[in-house]
């Protein structure tokens, strides 16, 4: 069943509607909210927002797609949950400088895993250090590939600004990752 | 990145949006430019990486609210002595709040949200002028008999006033004062709805000071909402028995941080026992308050 028939569904009152959209999306909101955040704790706190408040307001959802609405649900939530908790304590799966430690692919050997990790940490740093706009830009675009016009719904902007601003993410990200001899291995030789 | 001529293309490029022959041209560039050249590889480099990483996994369940997503809906009749030969409900004050209900049904609907409390979006097609009403002015008007939700167009309580944008913060907006131990907040996806008094028991004919904040989730921005007092709730309300309706006004030299407050007087007719709600009406949502009479 389509999205928009679950929706129905929803506004008629069916709780049982809701379920099937919560098992569709979840992962994908908890990915992009582990690429904004950084944090697998405050990532899984995005998700379980987004659901609670979409659970609210969703039937009444008009003007954009069930996954544009979530998404801009999900990117409210992000942009709340992390500067509110800013400052708590670290969480058991990142380190002492609080980076997150995915957990290793078991079908990669040794050097493998170890080039994945680097790369996920030069990516999490990276997608930090950009502004938030230009964060939630490519990560929607290149994480979760929206399409421009779900950017555009899920993001209260016009098309035009959303590509101006995968553009300008795009650059910041390279820029960002240049350095980084996981990405770009012939800069470890420079070194 | 290394400037070049093309550089303002990259990220087209990269997603395929550029036209045959913009591509070609974009293609000839990078043969004749190695800086573009290189720089557009290592934009490609990087968002491929990104790309690449793994799609991770909620690791717990989600947990939805108890209850329906569409809450159960209390009805009332648009007061009789103002929808005559207009079908509709406004209350305008001295301050320029106005507050109208739907036209074409002539009905106003406040339903329950878990917590929180729906009026749901109406047409304002066909409106006629308001009916000019003193700032906190009260209307009483017959309580009918509930009806089907599902069985009448959706129409409601719409504030036509333009909320009136305050020069503050989200966070300070959230920040309900000192003072306001009664409150609520409310968070539909869409704006983020705050209201609070300083007690939640006020006696029949007494002031309550409001303080109501409404917050557009998207832009941040914080404006002083159209904000309705509704009422009374009692364990001996049935339907016919009048209720009364009045529009909360910011008075001079009543603030909170510089910025304004707003003011109501409880009904003289209210009883010990009823309740009130003060509705802050948000986009297809509202944040509901409740006071006790005593």
């Amino acid at each position: 069943m389509d999205d928009e028939a679950l929706l129905d569904r929803c506004r008629r009152g069916d709780r049982d509607a809701f379920t099937p959209l919560v098992h569709r999306y979840q992962d994908e909101l908890y990915t992009m909210a582990l690429r904004l955040t950084g944090n697998p704790a405050d990532a899984a706190d995005v998700v379980q927002e987004t659901f609670t408040r979409a659970f609210r307001s969703l039937p009444r959802l008009r003007g954009a797609t069930v996954r544009a609405w979530l998404f801009r649900v999900a990117v409210n939530c992000s942009h709340d949950i992390h500067r509110q908790r800013s400052r708590r304590p670290a969480d058991p799966l990142e380190d002492s400088e609080g980076r997150v430690l995915d957990l290793p692919d078991p079908g990669l050997g040794p050097e493998a895993t170890v080039l994945q990790r680097e790369r996920a940490d030069a990516i999490r740093i990276a997608l930090l250090a950009l502004p938030h706009d230009f964060r939630v830009a490519v990560v929607l675009r290149d994480v979760n590939q929206l399409s421009y016009e779900e950017m555009a719904q899920a993001l209260s902007v016009p098309v035009g600004t959303v590509k101006s601003r995968i553009s300008r993410a795009r650059g910041l990200l390279a820029a960002a990752l240049r350095q980084s001899p996981a990405v770009f291995p012939r800069a470890e030789e420079a070194w | 990145m290394v400037s070049g001529h093309v550089e303002s293309l990259f990220s087209a490029a990269y997603d395929g949006e550029l036209s045959p022959d913009a591509r070609a041209a974009f293609d000839r560039h990078l043969g004749e430019c190695s800086a573009c050249a290189a720089a557009f590889a290592e934009l490609t480099t990087a968002v491929d990486t990104l790309r690449e990483q793994p799609r991770a996994q909620m690791p717990h369940p989600v947990r939805l609210p108890e209850g329906s997503p569409v809450p159960g809906r209390r009805w009332f009749e648009v007061p009789a002595r103002l929808s005559q030969g207009r079908r509709r409900l406004a209350g305008l004050t001295a301050a320029g709040l106005v507050v109208a209900a739907a036209a074409a049904a002539a009905v106003v609907v406040v339903g329950h949200l878990n917590s929180g409390t729906v009026v749901p979006s109406s047409s304002s097609a066909g409106m006629s002028s308001g009916v000019a009403l003193a700032p906190g002015t009260a209307i009483r008007a017959p309580l009918p008999s509930p009806q089907s939700a599902s069985l009448l167009p959706e129409v409601g309580l719409l504030p036509v006033c333009s909320p009136k944008a305050l020069p503050i913060s989200k966070a300070e907006a959230l920040e309900i004062p000192t003072g306001f131990p009664n409150h609520a907040t409310e968070d539909n996806g869409v704006s983020t709805g705050v209201v609070a008094t300083q007690a939640s028991s006020f006696a029949p004919g007494a002031t309550v000071d409001i303080y109501a904040r409404l917050i557009d989730d998207s832009s941040h921005a914080v404006s002083l909402p159209c904000t309705v007092l509704v009422g009374p709730q009692s364990s001996s309300s049935s339907p016919g028995d009048d209720f009364t309706m009045a529009v909360p006004t910011p008075v001079a030299g009543l603030t909170v941080d510089g910025q304004p407050l707003l003011q109501v007087t409880v009904p003289a007719t209210a009883v010990a026992g009823e309740t009130y709600d003060i509705l802050v009406p948000a986009p297809d949502a509202a944040v509901i308050l409740t006071i006790q009479i005593s």
